[in-house]
C-alpha cells in the first residue's frame, strides 16, 4: 500500500505534513494530486540486512 | 429554518478545497424522468438515471497547488466533488453534497477581456450523487 505525505494546506483528506495511505484515497486521482503538488508519494525505506563474512 | 445567503460555502474538487478561488457554484440534481404512459391513461412517469450537473466558476491562479495546478489534469477525468452550504461540520442545516464519478470534459486556462478578472467554468456532469445530514 503506498503512501502519501500531505504538501499543501488545500487537500481536504489530510493536513500538510501528514501522511496519508492510499487506501484513504479511495476515489481521488492521485496522480492529478502528485501532478498538482498536493501530494508526495513516499518511498519505502528499504532495511539492509548486512551479513557478514564471518556469519556466513 | 431562515433563509441562507452563500457566503462561505465549502468546495472540494478531487479532494482539494478550493471555495476561496471560487465565487459561483451550482450544484443540479437531477432524475431523468422515463415516461411510462400507456394506452387509456394520462401522461405518467417514472424516475430514471441521476443526471448531475455542477458548475464552478474559479478565478484563475497559476501558482502551485492552486487553481490552474489542480484542474488542469483532471480534464478528461471522473472525480470526486464535495458542497457544502458552509464551511462548518456537516448537520442537518448545513448538509453536503458528493458527487463521485462526476466528469470534467473541459477547462479555459486563460478567458477574460481586458481589465477583467480571470476566470475559469468548470462544468461537471454525471456521477452520483449523494446528500448527508451527519
Amino acid at each position: 500500500m503506498a503512501s502519501y505525505k500531505v504538501l499543501s494546506n488545500r487537500f481536504s483528506l489530510g493536513k500538510k505534513g501528514e501522511t496519508v495511505d492510499s487506501a484513504l484515497l479511495d476515489g481521488c486521482n492521485i496522480g492529478a494530486l502528485v501532478e498538482a503538488g498536493h501530494l508526495a508519494e513516499v518511498s519505502a525505506k528499504v532495511s539492509k540486512t548486512v551479513t557478514s563474512e564471518q556469519e556466513k | 429554518m431562515a433563509q441562507i445567503v452563500l457566503k462561505d460555502a465549502s468546495i472540494s474538487i478531487g479532494g482539494v478545497e478550493l471555495a476561496d478561488r471560487s465565487n459561483s457554484v451550482e450544484v443540479n440534481y437531477e432524475i431523468e424522468s422515463v415516461e411510462v404512459t400507456a394506452f387509456g391513461g394520462n401522461r405518467s412517469f417514472v424516475g430514471g438515471l441521476q443526471n448531475n450537473t455542477c458548475t464552478v466558476e474559479l478565478m484563475q491562479d497559476f501558482a502551485a497547488t492552486e487553481t490552474e495546478a489542480t484542474i488542469f489534469p483532471l480534464v478528461g477525468t471522473q472525480v470526486t466533488l464535495v458542497f457544502k452550504p458552509t464551511s462548518d461540520a456537516v448537520g442537518a442545516d448545513n448538509p453536503s453534497y458528493t458527487i463521485s464519478g462526476a466528469y470534467l470534459s473541459s477547462h479555459t486556462p486563460i478567458a477574460a477581456a481586458v481589465g477583467e478578472l480571470a476566470m475559469t467554468s468548470l462544468t461537471f456532469t454525471g456521477g452520483t450523487l449523494v446528500k448527508a445530514t451527519s
